[in-house]
């Protein structure tokens, strides 16, 4: 009961209220005023809130005007507005909205998708083939080095066995000849 | 509430000087108004008033209907005094020093103009944020409801609500207010209707 009763009560406040601006209907207001003169507290509310009205529009309306208060604020102005550099003030005349930055974060998502898609095969052939022929070149590199090494620990050891009495040395039968002629001291090559 | 002609902004926009001046000339005054009222220390009352400029500064190029330029800047500052309110956390402080003045000043023949001034204030500093700032723009801006709404990006239909909830708020606590020997001028002064 005493909540329809305070239900009731903020109703009538709110069309007094509306009363008040002059902001009902012509039918409203005549019913509203007709209530108002019948009913002696909802008078004695809107007389007070008139008077509260009218006093503070009286006393915090009426201040007087500060005659520097606009140099002050363009100084004010002035001086912010040149502390800022140059990436700053373009910032401010950035076009995005949010919705169109997320508008632009989708379509670049989807393109990225649909490049993803169309070159998925390609890409993955190309990082295979890529990839075997890093190993084979590897390995490749692997057996020269080896042949190489190979050749070169025998010439040392050519180098290292004693010759015969003219001093030539005969390749042995089961090796190659390497063709590298070595200069001796006192015999020019 | 004060009329910003579309040509003053467009001077504002393409950099010039004195069109900045002659806007904070037009809108200055109301605007230090609503800060005073809104803001728990009126004290940064000026430094809310520079920060909403600065921001009109940056941001008019933004502002797509030049006719709401008004409520648009009475947002940027009600705005504001909400952030300043925020940080400013004294407010007990300064009730308690405020309800000694307004005991001192009772009588309201020994009572000046600013005092006076000052139990209104206080009255409405009593209210909360939500209908301070709705009761603000229409009593002492005297701003229609579409132009409230526009201010406070909210419905027409919660400006009506809201005001008349904040309204019933007002004259309870300005009827304590009374009934403590303050603000006698409700009862000695006969107010006209502001309708």
């Amino acid at each position: 009961m005493k909540e329809a009763e305070a239900l009731l009560d903020n109703y009538l406040k709110g069309m007094i209220s509306e009363y008040a601006d002059d902001a009902l209907d012509l039918e409203t207001t005549r019913k509203v005023s007709e209530f108002i003169a019948s009913n002696k507290e909802a008078e004695e509310y809107l007389m007070k809130l008139q008077r509260l009205r009218s006093l503070t529009r009286e006393q915090l309306a009426d201040t007087e005007d500060d005659p520097t208060l606009d140099l002050r604020m363009m100084n004010e102005l002035r001086l912010r507005s040149y502390d800022r550099t140059w990436w700053e003030r373009a910032w401010d005349y950035r076009m995005f909205s949010p919705r169109v930055a997320v508008a632009v974060g989708a379509v670049f998502l989807l393109l990225v998708f649909a490049l993803f898609t169309v070159f998925e095969k390609p890409v993955t052939i190309l990082y295979q083939d890529t990839k075997a022929r890093v190993m084979q070149m590897g390995d490749e590199a692997k057996t020269d080095l080896g042949e190489r090494g190979r050749e070169l620990s025998e010439e040392i050891e050519d180098l290292l066995l004693p010759g015969d009495a003219t001093g030539d040395r005969k390749p042995k039968a089961d090796q190659p000849n390497t063709g590298l002629v070595i200069p001796r001291e006192g015999c020019p090559a | 509430m004060v009329e910003i002609p579309s040509n003053l902004l467009l001077g504002c926009l393409r950099g010039d000087d004195s069109c900045w001046q002659e806007l904070i000339q037009l809108t200055g005054g109301h605007l230090k108004r609503i800060a005073r009222v809104n803001l728990r220390d009126p004290s940064f009352a000026e430094d809310v008033l520079q920060e909403t400029y600065y921001k009109v500064f940056r941001n008019l190029h933004k502002l797509r209907d030049r006719s709401r330029a008004m409520p648009w800047i009475v947002q940027i500052l009600v705005n504001e005094c909400r952030m300043l309110n925020r940080k400013t956390k004294k407010e007990t402080t300064d009730e308690n020093e405020e309800s000694l003045s307004y005991t001192l000043a009772a009588n309201p023949s020994n009572r000046g103009r600013d005092e006076t001034r000052q139990v209104l204030g206080g009255l409405l500093k009593q209210m909360p944020e939500l209908y301070r700032e709705i009761l603000v723009l229409r009593e002492v801006e005297g701003m229609d409801y579409t132009e409230i709404a526009s201010a406070l990006k909210i419905p027409v239909g919660t400006v009506r609500s809201r005001l008349a909830r904040a309204r019933a708020m007002w004259v309870d606590l300005a009827e304590e207010v009374v009934e403590e020997g303050q603000l006698l001028d409700l009862y000695y002064e006969g107010g006209g209707s502001v309708a």
